[in-house]
């Protein structure tokens, strides 16, 4: 017998109450904003699983928007139930992942970054090229809200527990992935890709999977928001859209799971704040992404560590004192 | 028959021919010595063997298997592994973590077993690792973080990575270089027991004479990409050749 770890589990259980109390606290565009945080919240963290092995893409929320489409598609031309969509939409964006990372991984660094952006933009070219079925440049809209039983999910309420469901689903796989043997490989390939290749790890086999995963989760995220909108507009996965997610792995930092997590939560605090200065938005986060560029280079994550190093050495050092005095 | 056989193995750099012609055969449990001046073509063999450069031309057989051509993962998981000239180690981990990790090779989860399983197997290749370090006799900094180990003990992490990948032949690229007198004794102590406790073959590549002499039993000599000679340590520090090409660098010290 094992002794459970209950430190985690605690932690578990404060956020699934705390997540579950809100909605009875907030007004109901207040749960809106909560739905579409925890939407992002998947992507950003799927965003980080290929960025632990080096390869930042470019194509992210286009592989999300995969799923968003097979949603839309699955849901209008079959009529599946948003528990087959969401599934069935992060195994294509998987899929498509894989495919799009095979010529991908021949390049490394910048050749990457673009060279997932030529394939994402080729992706979002079909989409609008293509009225039939993608419905050209406006997209498609009519997307069943999904439903349970009798219950709506077009309400914001059911719709947010399902989300909330979802998400800790999600983000407890992935914490899986960050802590188990394949996690390590992805950053342990980073950090010295011959000495990974000379111990057996199949580098580009490896920086497929983690590309993959991520994209499998991006599928959902898509899911989520197509489901929620009603509708699916190929300019919601253009480069702006990337810029944001970016920003948020930016500030947070990758070095651990909780970076991406801290970097979203504090750049969807400063968004809605900045709500009413509409047209200073731009300049507010392109500042806040030049500060943590040049003064935190790595991000929340790094500066938190080092918070709690410092705290650590000075606890240490007081202990030293009082043993000399 | 031999376990690593090499035939007319060539390398071009351009007009630069680093590695020009080498045959070289080495049997099993054997300890051999690859030596020869800096910039003789040492290393650049070495990369062609473990498959980190492509070769121009010829052919390498490991284990009556042909591995020219193939990735460096796929070599190691022959068997043939090499180290580095430089400290290599995953910085961020820990001594237990490098070795559980370099193990890669030998795990038999799946992706879908290792994140959702209660890997029973993971238990397994942390005992292993444990094995490994303790026959380096780096036990006492087993929890200590790769990049905060002195170089000596880097070096040596270098080595129990590469032996966690359960090799039949290990390459060490000079494994000395850069390490003081004290550090390179506790490095060279572990060369002969790789073979004598563990049967390991083992492939020394050093342009330190002595480190050569002392360990190894039969040297092969490369200088300008050509194999120069081959024979005992007695041999190649009588053979004239070996005396002028070294002469002709600025690293003679016998
Ligand atoms: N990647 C490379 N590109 C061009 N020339 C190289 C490269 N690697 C090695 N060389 C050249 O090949 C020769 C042999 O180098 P190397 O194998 O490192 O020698 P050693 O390890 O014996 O000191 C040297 O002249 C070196 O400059
Ligand atoms: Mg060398």
């Amino acid at each position: 017998m094992s002794i459970p770890n209950w430190k985690p589990l605690f932690l578990l259980a404060v956020v699934i109450a705390v997540g579950c109390a809100i909605p009875f606290m907030v007004r109901a565009y207040t749960i809106e904003i909560f739905i579409l945080f925890m939407i992002n919240l998947i992507l950003v963290c799927s965003y980080r699983i290929p960025a632990t092995t080096g390869d930042w893409s470019l194509s992210h929320v286009v592989l999300m928007g995969v799923g968003a489409y097979t949603t839309a598609l699955l849901s209008k031309w079959f009529d599946l139930t948003i528990f087959l969509t969401v599934p069935l939409s992060a195994v294509v964006a998987g899929i498509v992942g894989f495919i799009m990372v095979t010529p991908l991984i021949r390049t490394r660094g910048f050749g990457f970054f673009i060279a997932s952006f030529a394939l994402g933009e080729l992706i979002r070219l079909i989409w609008i090229k293509f009225r039939y079925p993608f419905g050209g440049p406006r997209g498609m809209i009519g997307i069943p809200n999904g439903e349970l039983g009798s219950i709506d999910f077009f309400e914001p309420m059911p719709y947010y527990y399902f989300v909330m469901a979802v998400a800790l689903i999600c983000l407890i796989i992935m914490y899986r992935i960050d802590q188990s043997r394949i996690g390590k490989t992805f950053t342990a390939l980073y950090t010295d890709e011959g000495l990974a290749e000379s111990v057996g790890i199949d580098v580009p086999r490896y920086r497929a999977l983690a590309f993959g995963l991520g994209a499998f989760f991006a599928g959902i995220a898509g899911a989520l928001l197509a489901h929620r909108l009603g509708a699916v507009d190929p300019k919601n996965f253009d480069v702006t859209t990337m810029v944001y997610l970016i920003i948020w792995i930016v500030v947070g930092g990758t070095t651990t799971f909780w970076g991406p997590i801290m970097g979203l939560i504090l750049m969807t605090f400063i968004f809605e704040w900045s709500r009413p200065l509409l047209e200073w938005r731009p300049l507010l986060f392109g500042g806040t992404l030049i500060f943590f560029l040049v003064f935190l280079p790595g991000g929340l994550d790094d500066l938190f560590f080092k918070i709690r190093n410092k705290i650590m050495a000075r606890k240490s050092g007081a202990g030293v004192s009082d043993v000399a005095s | 028959m031999s376990l690593l056989e090499i035939k007319d193995l060539v390398k071009r750099f351009g007009g630069l021919a680093a590695v020009n012609g080498v045959n070289l055969s080495i049997s099993d449990s054997e300890i051999r010595g690859v030596i020869g001046p800096n910039g003789a073509g040492k290393t650049t063999l070495f990369n062609l063997i473990s498959g980190a450069l492509s070769v121009t031309s010829g052919t390498i057989t490991f284990n009556g298997q042909v591995v020219s051509g193939k990735r460096p993962s796929h070599i190691a998981l022959a068997g043939l592994v090499r180290t580095f000239q430089r400290n290599a180690m995953f910085p961020t981990y820990s001594v237990l973590e490098n070795v559980v990790l370099a193990r890669h090779s030998q795990v038999k989860n799946n992706v879908f077993q290792t994140i959702f399983g209660r890997n029973q197997e993971e238990e397994e290749h942390r005992e292993r690792a444990k094995e490994i370090i303790h026959f380096m006799e780096l036990s006492d900094h087993q929890d200590e973080l790769a990049e905060n180990l002195s170089h000596g003990h880097q070096r040596i992490l270098g080595i129990a990575n590469a032996l966690a990948v359960e090799p039949k032949l290990i390459m060490l690229d000079e494994p000395v270089a850069g390490l003081n007198p004290t550090e390179t004794k506790m490095v060279t102590d572990h060369f002969r027991r790789l073979r004598d406790e563990w049967k390991i073959t083992v492939v020394l590549v050093e342009h330190d004479m002595r480190t050569v002499m002392e360990t190894c039993e039969y040297i092969s000599v490369i200088n300008f990409g050509k194999l120069l000679m081959e024979g005992n340590p007695e041999e190649v520090a009588n053979d004239k050749r070996v005396i002028e090409a070294y002469l002709g660098s600025d690293d003679y010290d016998l």
